[in-house]
């Protein structure tokens, strides 16, 4: 009994795992799954609703739905990647250093910078940022990962602060080892536990922002296939062709699922206090 | 001690946020005022413009001024609509402000009795529906959620109306009605991500000294935990729904523009796409004042709610 609980505990972090595989494979072998090209328009089979030809129906351009949700993939799987990684490498060294050195600059500039951008609504940062850059899968990037990046900067510094006076920090000073190396030979790898967490979880927010950007027409722009902007053009169809709205949906909802739900199960594992 | 440090730290976050307000018109790349006005712009347009943005000013000089005219609360004057800012976003922000109380207390609705429940009930197959439940409701698109909403509702029922936004002084009736859905699309992961905190704060608080005194005093389960334990565990829940509000300030701009809400979300998004950048630059900076003003209420609450903290157990940083 103990061991079936433990395995519920860990095995929704399995089936997260699981989500986020297939969603790899979906990608990488959409040319092969799809069973029409998803720009390929077809005014012959405008708005079919789903049928053994097209499962998952068409759209008002008669394009395979199912085909644009299964190239989709490649879109939220770049979002979550690019996103989180520029919010990473933004974040985690000014966290490494900070934490690190403390004093004036952490205390009084960045960790105010920080708290400031903190207080822009993400969602409302990012559409600013990309009415700036203008709009774009890249730009939307930029502004996504830029609203990520305090929260990589407070979750690396919280971790630094906690080891930076641990004895084998002190140990590997005290026999002069250089300070970039006690940074990153001996803090970091200690300190990554959290930040591939708070990663994972990032990566399911950072999925839906895309979305959102892209549904608001701001993001992935059209022909290409992104489930956001798939939701954007239903959207004015809702009452003749409600399926059209289903399948985009679904898709965001189980990998943003399955995201959080690695997140979730990685965190209960690498938690002491959760881990009974 | 605290209060005063807290009120302090506010001064510095303001005046970033205001150096960062201020530099977005000059993010555009290119020069800003050929950008709004476009290449076909005459001179004399071009230069009245620059005139009004300040941008024929050394930089400094522009800051300087701008800050005077925001602390006097004008926040210039928009591009496209040429009536005051703060004008617009006075009509808007009474809709956003409805939007986040019936949210609110959609969530709170959801979120105490399924908390406390999961809570109580640890580790049994009530807690882990309903905690996977909750992982389930933080992960829907709510633009996606308010369409399925509009669907069944609106489409295939008639049950309750998708859009038709009227101010509530006007008719609350049908005000009411045209915020049911918008709420309940935007609550539900508001309703989630409390839920759980709700569930993790109980369950470090059940298990401190006073608890067990209390049950030992004789104390049934539910006196235990709506007497003694809730109360203490909606400390942290506060915080979390104060940094609520900025998510959900963010998250309002979907709804509004599905739900065709006149609100503060959707004149940043039509303001975006018109690209009145003077107007998104005001509405930015409002937007990140009522986040500042409504965390510094919040940590004030802090003090009413927990004594303690009024002992300079500061929460800083």
């Amino acid at each position: 009994m103990k061991s079936l609980k433990k395995f519920l505990r860990t095995g929704l972090g399995l089936i997260g795992a699981l989500i986020i595989l297939a969603l790899i494979f979906v990608a990488l072998f959409a040319n092969q799954i799809a069973p029409y090209d998803p720009n390929a328009q077809n005014y012959d089979q405008i708005l079919m609703p789903p049928n053994a030809e097209h499962i998952f129906g068409t759209d008002d351009l008669g394009r395979d739905i199912f085909s644009r949700v299964v190239f989709g993939s490649q879109v939220s799987i770049k979002a979550a990647l690019i996103s989180v990684g520029i919010a990473m490498i933004i974040g985690v060294p000014i966290g490494l250093f900070t934490g690190y050195y403390r004093g004036f600059w952490d205390e009084w500039v960045v960790m105010r910078i920080i708290d400031a951008m903190q207080a822009f609504p993400f969602l409302i940062l990012a559409l600013a940022i990309s009415a700036v850059l203008g709009s774009g899968f890249g730009n939307a990037m930029l502004a996504i990962g830029i609203g990520f990046a305090p929260s990589f900067v407070r979750i690396t510094r919280g971790q630094v602060l906690s080891l930076r006076n641990m004895e084998y920090v002190n140990a590997a000073k005290s026999v002069g080892v250089k300070d970039m190396r006690i940074i990153f030979r001996h803090i970091l790898p200690n300190a990554l536990g959290p930040i591939i967490i708070q990663a994972t979880l990032a990566m399911a927010t950072g999925i839906l922002a895309e979305a959102s950007l892209s549904y608001l027409g701001l993001g992935v722009q059209p022909p290409t296939a992104s489930w956001g902007s798939m939701l954007n053009q239903a959207q004015s169809l809702m009452s003749v062709a409600p399926y059209a709205t289903y399948y985009p949906g679904l898709a965001i909802f189980i990998v943003v699922l399955g995201f959080n739900l690695l997140g979730d199960g990685l965190q209960q594992f690498l938690d002491p206090r959760t881990r009974k | 001690m605290f209060v005063l440090k807290r009120l302090l730290l506010t001064i510095p976050i303001l005046f970033l946020v205001s150096i960062m307000t201020f530099s977005f018109i000059h993010m555009i790349p290119g020069d800003p005022a050929r950008v709004i006005l476009g290449q076909e712009a005459t001179p004399e347009a071009y230069q009245a413009l620059r005139q009004e943005l300040g941008l024929d000013k050394p930089i400094a000089w522009q800051y300087v001024s701008w800050v005077g005219k925001v602390l006097h609360g004008d926040l210039g004057i928009s591009i496209t609509d040429r009536v005051p800012v703060v004008d617009l976003i006075a009509q808007r922000l009474p809709a956003t402000v409805e939007l986040t109380i019936g949210t609110f207390v959609f969530a709170l609705l959801i979120a105490l009795p399924t908390g406390i429940l999961a809570a109580m009930r640890r580790n049994t197959w009530i807690d882990y529906t309903s905690s996977f439940i909750a992982l389930g409701g933080m992960s829907i698109p709510s633009f996606w959620l308010a369409m399925m909403a509009i669907i069944y509702f609106t489409v295939e029922n008639h049950w309750l109306p998708s859009s038709g936004y009227v101010p509530f002084f006007q008719d609350p009736k049908q005000n009411l009605l045209a915020m049911i859905l918008p709420c309940i699309a935007t609550g539900l992961r508001e309703s989630a991500v409390l839920m759980r905190m709700l569930r993790s704060s109980l369950l470090e608080v059940v298990n401190m000294d006073f608890v067990r005194t209390a049950k030992a005093k004789g104390l049934n389960e539910v006196r235990t935990m709506l007497g003694h334990v809730l109360r203490n565990a909606l400390i942290p829940v506060v915080t979390t729904s104060g940094l609520m509000v900025a998510g959900l300030l963010g998250g309002l701009v979907i709804t509004e523009s599905i739900f065709s809400i006149p609100g503060f979300g959707r004149l940043i998004v039509e303001s975006v796409f018109k690209r009145d950048y003077v107007t998104v630059q005001g509405a930015i900076l409002v937007s990140a004042i009522l986040v500042v003003f409504v965390n510094l209420l919040v940590d004030l609450l802090y003090v009413l709610i927990d004594p303690r903290m009024k002992a300079g157990k500061g929460a800083d940083s």
